[in-house]
């Protein structure tokens, strides 16, 4: 997968009082696209809810560069930036770009897998673990080394 | 703002709670997750914490003078970056509580530091930086806005 990216269009629920997209927006935008980028690697909700794990956050981070008004279309893109070997722990970095081409914020998130009746870190089921690959990586992409 | 109870809430009653100091305050909210604040881990979706964030901002601008300087002034805040940083879940309809405190600032921004907490112990933390901006003037350098709060809580 050489990239992947998405197209939204600002709504009215996602304005602030400001006049412009509220900053916790951006964060959700991206938590969509995650979710659709792990669905086109075969990692979709259902498989997650059937072995009973899911992805949790531990660090967001997000620096603003250019405000997003009402109707604008933003597209957001997605890079594997930092992984373990066995996809356990992963950082993706989001670009938000605006319709000329700027880039409006840039969003990195380090996270894992949780087992969600233990609610412990558990490692990504070994099926999966070459697919996290298959993700667009950043050109910083960093291995982790396997503790 | 997606919370609008909760904002509509606050807007109700933090004109009524003790002011705070304009230079570094703190201010702390006192909260529960609720079910519309929970993702499918069954456990407070990452984006809350940070329209959570907002809430304890509009609070603090209530109680120190700031929310009315800014509509005298037409002036903005704006979040230019942030930070969090999750250590536990909260879970369904735990109680919880969430610090913010001005902590400094430079030429341009405020340092903010949010803190989220169960009992003593700390479920997230983070740091994000704002700027207050006018239309006219571009960003409003933090002292001035400072100075601005003053003059006009003298003046009331």
């Amino acid at each position: 997968m050489q990239q992947y990216s998405l197209n939204f269009e600002v709504r009215w629920a996602d304005m602030d009082a400001n006049r412009h997209m509220r900053h916790s927006a951006y964060n959700d935008y991206a938590a969509h696209l995650r979710v659709k980028l792990l669905k086109a690697i075969g990692l979709d909700l259902a498989s997650m809810a059937k072995l009973n794990f899911g992805p949790v956050l531990f660090r967001e981070e997000i620096i603003f560069y250019r405000e997003t008004g009402m109707g604008e279309t933003v597209s957001v893109d997605v890079k594997l930036q930092q992984s373990r070997p066995d996809g356990s722990r992963w950082t993706f970095v989001h670009e938000f770009k605006k319709e000329n081409g700027k880039t409006a914020a840039r969003l990195t998130v380090d996270g894992a897998w949780m087992d969600l009746t233990t609610r412990k870190l558990t490692a990504l089921p070994a099926q999966y673990q070459q697919s996290i690959f298959e993700i667009p990586l950043s050109d910083d992409f960093f291995l982790e080394e396997q503790p | 703002m997606s919370l609008i109870f909760r904002m509509f809430w606050l807007l109700i009653s933090s004109p009524f709670k003790p002011r705070l100091p304009h230079v570094k305050p703190i201010n702390e909210l006192n909260m529960i997750v609720l079910p519309n604040d929970l993702d499918i881990n069954m456990h407070m979706n990452n984006g809350r914490y940070l329209t959570i964030c907002d809430l304890t901002r509009v609070d603090m601008f209530i109680r120190t003078g700031l929310a009315r300087t800014m509509l005298k002034q037409k002036w903005m805040p704006i979040i230019t970056e942030h930070t969090m940083i999750y250590k536990k879940a909260l879970k369904p309809l735990q109680r919880y509580t969430v610090k913010m405190e001005v902590s400094g600032w430079d030429d341009r921004s405020f340092n903010m530091l949010h803190t989220f907490l169960v009992g003593d112990r700390i479920v997230a933390e983070g740091t994000s930086k704002g700027v207050i901006y006018s239309k006219q003037h571009g960003v409003i350098p933090p002292q001035r806005v400072m100075d601005t709060v003053q003059q006009i809580l003298e003046q009331a």
